[in-house]
């Protein structure tokens, strides 16, 4: 890596922290204006009200919590949960989950990608044969039916009708029972990449230097694995970033469906009973997560492809 | 790339083969475990915080009170072998018998006095109103939750095993109370140990009740054992109960079908599949719906009008062709299953049934009340609005209320859609014409509902005022029998749907699917929905 680029990364990672910050005020007005509170009992006296506001703090002005929050947050104390888990620590209720939905996104992703370049590749070499129309039919169904269809058709085949996998989740049996709704949220990954990879494959194929390469007597293998491949996965890549970030936060219709308890359903949970601290905290890691992985990309281009020299393209 | 997708193959085929290895449950478990899907998670397993079913479900499983409920929702001993009350009826004196925590520690009537107080005194304790007069009225309760902090709760520990309380005025439901998870023992010294880790997973808990709480993978699962220490074991059938969390109800109705799950709850749109499997039944939940008028629009002032509404609205028709999940007509403003009277019999089986004409013969009255209404108040048309929260069940009975009202020519009624919070913040503020709202009861007593609509009471958000109500309601109170008492309860219920300010609309029912093998999932309409005590399970 070379002084330039980490020059850029650092000036990025600069730019993240203020971006983070301004996040985390904006979230934090937000959900103060939000009309609602976590303690909704409509039996509870405007007395008792105003004494569980107290003692969670929730009476002090909105900039001074704000900064009490923030504050705390640097010291890696997210705050409590007042109504998911009341009393919980948020960091003990969202940190579990972090791994969960990890788990599943990046398997998904990764299921989703090899089958999608397979099928993108093999579209292209065979353009306009049957095996061209198989690969685009099947992106056309993985891109149109959402995934949540595809997982009750496979919790219906694969848990019910030949019961070989388990259809509600299972935290002590992780890896079966994440099959299935790994499968599910791959289909949509395989869609996109693979029309991408087809997409690009045939203009790299009928590139000058493949001509002049195939020309020069590389065997077609070579050509195609060596050649060919890296330069089309370029654009894949770009898709990846919010595909990635996205399946790792969750698939809130996925995890509702079989029970996975990761962090999209948290989030969903955490805004229905406006338990702040769990908002304010998943969608804080949202964002970082966002931020790293936008930056990763942007590093993963110039290792892929030497042609973009991230430095110098930045000031230009 | 040769050795990228060599990798990857490998990684997928040991993701299948790991799949072929088990199909639900624990393959570690063994023995005979019953497994419950469950819509939510549990909120808190500290009794002084939990304010949700779910919640009270785990802890009746894993720690007993003072009194418990059996399969009838009889007030039947727990923790207390008996009790003693004073003649003036204000001084309860419970004996409790040897049992201990599962620390090996006994438990005692310090138990209790420590958990009351340090409830009562807590301000994040959001039902440390049920020990003040809306609930079991304990002296000094009021002035504690008034902000007096110089003052205990009158309760005392005698001794070990003698735990007396007392009341600032006759509660005839007290003791019904008593099953109420608030109301549970905490060990104080093993609170104090675990400080804000107390009951937050499975190593910061102790039991004292059937089951122990073993493990907990937050919104996903909780795993029951026996408790061997309790002491009632002997009649504790199965070795213990996996609670799978399952927010989608067609997912567990699947994992039913697939054999793993034994009882699920169903939603309304999978009634119509499941409704003739054999393991299909309905229970009925606590819950009221009901319309509630307000005394400050110049029309809903009009007795006649309001009747006419409530004769419109066809509830047979809305239970059985709408709603399909088990739910019931209330024929009154008291649901059923809720509270059993001195001759042995529910409430409502002893008590008339209101506004039960329905089908041709309900619009026909209606009509003829909307006709009086219409002289007396001198108007042609009118309209009305209709707050509801745009939620299961309430959207789509306030969508059949709105089209049934509207078949009286004349009145229009305009739809005022609010999530639940706001809905209360409009009513609270006396910005409605007529709401759908519920209420669920505190206690097993039919003054939980009837107080309601008692002048000034604060969810008397209609404004109704009846001095008749009022006084009838106080001669109850001070009744010198239980019949009497109970007598009294009726004819005022009678009072109130003479000058109807409230209608019952439905009672909430819960579908759901049992496994036939499977039997002692107890339900209630009050305190803890399930008691799981006396599951079992034969193969």
């Amino acid at each position: 890596m070379d002084k330039s680029t980490i020059k850029y990364i650092l000036k990025r990672i600069a730019i993240s922290l203020v971006t983070l910050f301004v996040i985390v005020f904006v979230l934090f007005m937000i959900l103060k204006l939000m009309p609602g509170t976590p303690f909704n009992d409509e039996k509870l006296t405007e007395t008792q009200k105003a004494a569980i506001y107290a003692a969670y703090g929730l009476d002090k002005p909105v900039l001074e919590q704000f900064f009490i929050y923030v504050s705390n947050m640097l010291k890696g104390d997210f705050g409590i949960s007042y109504a998911i888990q009341r009393n919980m620590s948020v960091a003990g209720l969202v940190g579990p989950r972090i791994g969960v939905s990890f788990t599943l996104g990046i398997g998904a992703t990764i299921i989703g990608t090899i089958i999608g370049i397979l099928l993108g590749i093999v579209a292209a070499l065979n353009r306009n044969t049957i095996w061209d129309t198989i690969a685009t039919i099947l992106s056309v169904i993985g891109v149109s039916i959402p995934s949540f269809v595809f997982c009750l058709l496979l919790l219906i085949i694969l848990g019910v009708q030949w019961p070989v996998l388990p259809v509600l989740y299972n935290s002590s049996n992780p890896v079966s029972s994440s099959i299935i709704p790994m499968i599910a949220l791959s289909m949509g990954v395989i869609a996109n990449v693979a029309r991408f990879t087809r997409s690009e494959m045939i203009e790299v194929l009928g590139s000058e230097y493949i001509q002049l390469a195939e020309a020069k007597g590389i065997s077609r293998k070579h050509l195609i694995f060596h050649h060919a491949i890296r330069n089309c996965l370029i654009p894949v890549i770009t898709v990846l970033g919010p595909i990635i970030v996205g399946l790792m936060t969750g698939s809130m219709v996925i995890e509702k469906i079989c029970g996975i308890p990761g962090l999209g359903s948290l989030l969903v949970k955490a805004i229905e009973v406006r338990d702040y601290n769990v908002i304010l905290a998943v969608s804080f890691l949202y964002s970082v997560m966002y931020i790293v992985v936008m930056l990763i990309i942007d590093v993963l281009y110039g290792v892929i492809d030497p042609r973009i020299r991230l430095g110098k393209g930045d000031n230009s | 790339m040769k050795k990228f997708l060599s990798l990857a193959c490998c990684s997928v085929m040991a993701f299948s083969l790991a799949g072929c290895s088990g199909s639900g449950g624990d393959s570690s478990q063994t023995g005979n475990f019953v497994n419950l899907a469950k819509e939510n998670d549990v909120i808190s397993m500290d009794s002084r915080y939990a304010t949700d079913g779910m919640s009270f479900e785990m802890l009746a499983a894993t720690i007993e009170g003072l009194e418990t409920m059996d399969a009838d929702g009889n007030i039947v001993p727990a923790l207390a072998e008996s009790y003693d009350i004073s003649e003036d009826e204000l001084t309860y004196t419970f004996h409790l018998r040897d049992a201990v925590w599962s620390n090996d520690t006994p438990v005692t009537a310090q138990d209790f006095e420590y958990a009351w107080n340090a409830t009562i005194k807590n301000p994040k304790a959001e039902y440390a109103y049920l020990f003040g007069s809306d609930g079991a009225c304990i002296k000094n309760a009021d002035e504690i939750l008034a902000g007096d902090d110089s003052l205990n709760l009158a309760v005392k520990a005698v001794d070990e095993k003698t735990f007396e309380v007392q009341l600032s005025k006759k509660c005839p439901y007290f003791l019904s109370l008593m099953t109420f998870p608030v109301f549970y023992p905490v060990n104080e010294q093993f609170a104090t140990e675990q400080g804000d880790q107390y009951a937050l997973t499975p190593d910061n808990l102790i039991a004292n009740g059937p089951y122990k709480l073993v493990s907990w993978s937050k919104g996903n699962k909780l795993v029951l054992e026996k408790n061997e220490s309790y002491w009632d074991a002997d009649n504790v059938k199965v070795d213990g109960i996996n609670v799978n969390i399952v927010p989608e109800a067609s997912t567990s109705a699947l994992d039913f079908e697939s054999g793993n799950t034994d009882f699920t709850k169903l939603n309304s749109t999978l009634v119509d599949k499941y409704k003739d499997n054999d393991a299909y039944t309905t229970v009925l939940e606590g819950y009221l719906w009901y319309l509630q008028y307000n005394y400050d629009n110049e029309y809903l002032k009009n007795e006649n009008l309001r009747k006419a509404i409530s004769t419109v609205i066809d509830r047979e028709d809305l239970v059985e062709n709408v709603l399909k999940d088990g739910s019931v007509v209330c024929g009154g403003f008291v649901p059923e299953a809720l509270s059993t009277g001195p001759d042995g019999k529910d409430y409502r089986e002893s008590a008339p049934e209101y506004f039960n004409v329905f089908a041709e013969d309900g619009l026909k009255a209606a009509q003829e009340y909307w006709d009086k209404a219409k002289e007396e108040l001198g108007v042609d048309s009118i309209s009305l609005s209709l707050l509801y929260e745009p939620s299961d069940p309430s959207k789509p009975a306030a969508e059949f209320i709105q089209s049934e009202i509207q078949k009286l020519d004349g009145i229009t009624v305009e739809m005022v859609s609010q999530e639940k919070e706001n809905r209360i913040e409009k009513q609270k503020a006396g910005d409605f014409d007529m709401v759908l709202t519920r209420w669920g009861p505190d206690y097993a007593d039919p003054t939980t509902y009837l107080n309601l609509m008692l002048t000034g009471n604060a969810y008397n958000y209609g404004n109704y005022s009846n001095e008749e109500y009022d006084a009838k309601m106080s001669e109850a109170a001070n009744a010198s029998s239980d019949e009497e008492r109970w007598q009294k309860l009726q004819e005022a219920e009678a009072i109130l749907m003479e000058d109807v300010p409230v209608v019952g609309v439905f009672q909430v029912g819960g579908a759901s699917l049992i496994n036939k093998n499977v039997t002692g999932i107890e339900n209630h309409a009050v305190g803890v929905p399930y008691i799981y005590k006396n599951l079992n399970k034969t193969n």
